[in-house]
């Protein structure tokens, strides 16, 4: 069992500290102009990706949020840029791909993510 | 049609065993049209028509009357030009020559006077070459209304000339007393800087002006709608029109009204659609036979398009074919000329002329096969053939360079017919002709079938503006699809 959330080897077990956050969604606007809800932050990462390419520096494969929009629901719930996403309304985000990951963020309206944070839930 | 026959006899002392062969260019005649008819205005064979007369008169490209249009305004100018030219001459001779009588001490020359007539015979000589670099040539066009530019710098010359001897009699032929040599220099000196200066204004008119483009223009060729563009600069409709034939001759391809329709192999189906009814046969099936029938023709009527695009892939295909015939066959004929530095042979050696000949009959019956596929048989005669061929083995060139006349249909001098002293064009135009040139002006140039429609459109005006790009915001991020918005 390790402790170490930033370099967790999908499958593997592991146990750690972690950030509960409620997000609830906004209404907004797409780019065609139709009415969706959104959470104001992009995500980056997930098992077919390659984290030696990331331009941010991560170490795993895990879901890795990579910009928080201003003022926008994620920011007031919490969520900050390079957080961890480590599980979303119970589902597991430590052994996803990125579609199937953009997929379980946008199945509900609210999200309850747990988040592992660097200097806080780990040195 | 003229029949052209020509016969070639190869002699036998090129050891060719004393064959004569004989080489015939004849026109294809295949429905070309019935031609067998002549028809004219005669009612007997006697009688002259009405359609000769008109004829003879439009015969003009020779008559001393069009010689002498066609001279007349350069003419005009030319003398005005050396009257003006000898005029300050003249007047610092005067009184040198003892026609009027001046006092021996007023004509002294001191060295001021002296310098002022160096002055005076060098810019008088600079005058001369200029003028003679310029202006001294044969006219290029003869143009239905005047050269207006040109007219205006003669009157100018004119004027100025007059003016001045005006001035030199009353002044200095009235006041005998008083005048001294250094002001007669002087005057003619004065002279000859407004000559200097009139001449430059007839650079900038005559020939600096219409050189800036500032219109384009496209010309259209009618019978087989080849077109090109130019640009021009601001010309009147008639200079305009002589700068446009000069492009023509230089750049359009040369126009064969033999190839108007292509020569086809097959003998066209006289019926496109036709009808028939079965008289005699069984009534029963009536119907269904017209149906058919008439499905047929429709059938065959729209695929007439079909035909034009299938004739034309078969003849270019025969002409390639006979193409590649002919080269090869050149090839091999110019293989058996050899320079006689290079290699001692069995054969006497001979001037280019007779080598042409000797040479000649290998390739005549390809090179006779690609011109009548081409329809090129009126343009070429065999003496024409036989000296180009003796020029390019005289100057060492290759079988390829050879046949370029004969592959190579453009431009329209590559023609040897063509090259007339003189050539008649008619100009249509709905504005008078010494207007200058406009957005929308269309003019038409007309000889023989031949007519090119020209028109003249503006050329837009670019508006340049500076976009400044920072070198240092000239930065690039690599953006990797695996971060999705949420």
């Amino acid at each position: 069992m390790t402790t170490r959330a930033f370099s967790h080897e999908p499958g593997t077990a592991m146990e750690c500290l972690s950030i509960p956050i409620t997000l609830e969604k906004e209404a907004g606007l797409d780019e065609h102009g139709r009415q969706v809800l959104k959470c104001g932050f992009k995500i980056g990462g997930g098992i077919d990706q390659d984290f030696m390419k990331s331009p941010q520096g991560y170490t795993d494969n895990g879901i890795y949020c990579t910009e928080v929009h201003d003022g926008s629901a994620a920011a007031r719930a919490g969520l900050r840029v390079h957080d961890k996403i480590l599980q979303c309304n119970g589902y597991d985000f430590t052994m996803v791909t990125h579609k199937k990951a953009v997929d379980y963020i946008k199945k509900h309206p609210v999200l309850n993510l747990l988040v592992a944070r660097k200097g806080v839930t780990h040195s | 049609r003229r029949v052209s026959e020509m016969t070639a006899g190869v002699g036998g002392d090129g050891g060719m065993g004393g064959e004569v062969i004989e080489v015939q260019i004849l026109p294809q005649d295949d429905n070309w049209g019935d031609n067998t008819t002549a028809i004219t205005g005669n009612t007997s064979v006697r009688s002259e028509s009405f359609q000769d007369v008109t004829i003879i008169g439009r015969d003009q490209e020779t008559g001393v009357t069009f010689t002498c249009q066609r001279y007349v305004g350069s003419a005009l100018c030319a003398l005005v030009a050396f009257l003006a030219f000898l005029s300050p001459i003249a007047m610092v001779l005067i009184p040198r020559l003892n026609v009027i009588k001046l006092k021996s001490e007023h004509l002294k020359c001191d060295s001021e006077c002296d310098g002022l007539l160096i002055s005076f015979s060098f810019k008088l000589l600079i005058l001369l070459l200029g003028s003679w670099a310029l202006f001294f040539r044969q006219p290029k066009a003869t143009m239905p209304r005047i050269f207006i530019f040109r007219a205006l710098v003669t009157m100018l010359i004119f004027v100025f000339t007059f003016s001045y001897w005006l001035f030199y009699v009353v002044r200095i032929l009235e006041n005998k007393e008083e005048v001294r040599y250094r002001s007669i220099v002087y005057f003619a000196v004065s002279l000859v800087d407004a000559l200097l200066f009139i001449h430059y204004l007839a650079v900038i008119l005559l020939e600096l002006r219409h050189l800036t483009p500032q219109y384009a223009i496209k010309v259209l060729r009618s019978p087989d709608g080849e077109s090109r563009w130019y640009s021009i600069g601001q010309l009147s409709v008639q200079r305009a029109a002589a700068w446009v034939l000069e492009k023509y001759y230089h750049d359009f391809p040369i126009y064969n009204p033999y190839l108007d329709r292509l020569p086809s192999k097959k003998k066209h189906s006289t019926n496109s659609s036709f009808k028939y009814y079965d008289v005699d046969g069984n009534e029963e099936n009536v119907e269904g036979q017209t149906r058919a029938v008439l499905t047929a023709s429709a059938r065959r009527r729209d695929s007439s398009h079909n035909e034009r695009f299938y004739e034309e892939h078969e003849y270019e295909r025969r002409v390639r074919k006979r193409k590649a015939r002919l080269i090869t066959a050149a090839d091999e004929a110019f293989t058996h000329i050899k320079r006689m530095h290079e290699e001692q042979g069995p054969s006497a050696p001979m001037d280019p002329h007779e080598a042409a000949q000797s040479i000649f009959p290998s390739l005549a019956r390809a090179l006779q096969k690609y011109l009548r596929i081409t329809r090129q048989q009126p343009r070429h005669t065999m003496d024409s053939i036989l000296n180009h061929l003796s020029v390019c083995l005289a100057h060492d060139m290759s079988p390829r360079a050879f046949l370029e006349k004969y592959l190579v249909s453009s431009p329209i001098l590559q023609n040897d017919k063509e090259h007339r002293g003189v050539q008649s064009w008619g100009l249509v135009c709905d504005q008078l002709l010494s207007r200058p040139i406009n957005n929308g002006t269309i003019f038409q140039l007309r000889q023989a079938d031949v007519c090119l429609l020209c028109i003249v459109s503006h050329m837009p005006h670019f508006s340049i503006a500076e976009e400044i790009i920072h070198p240092k915001s000239n930065k690039f991020v690599l953006r990797l699809n695996s971060e999705t918005s949420v």
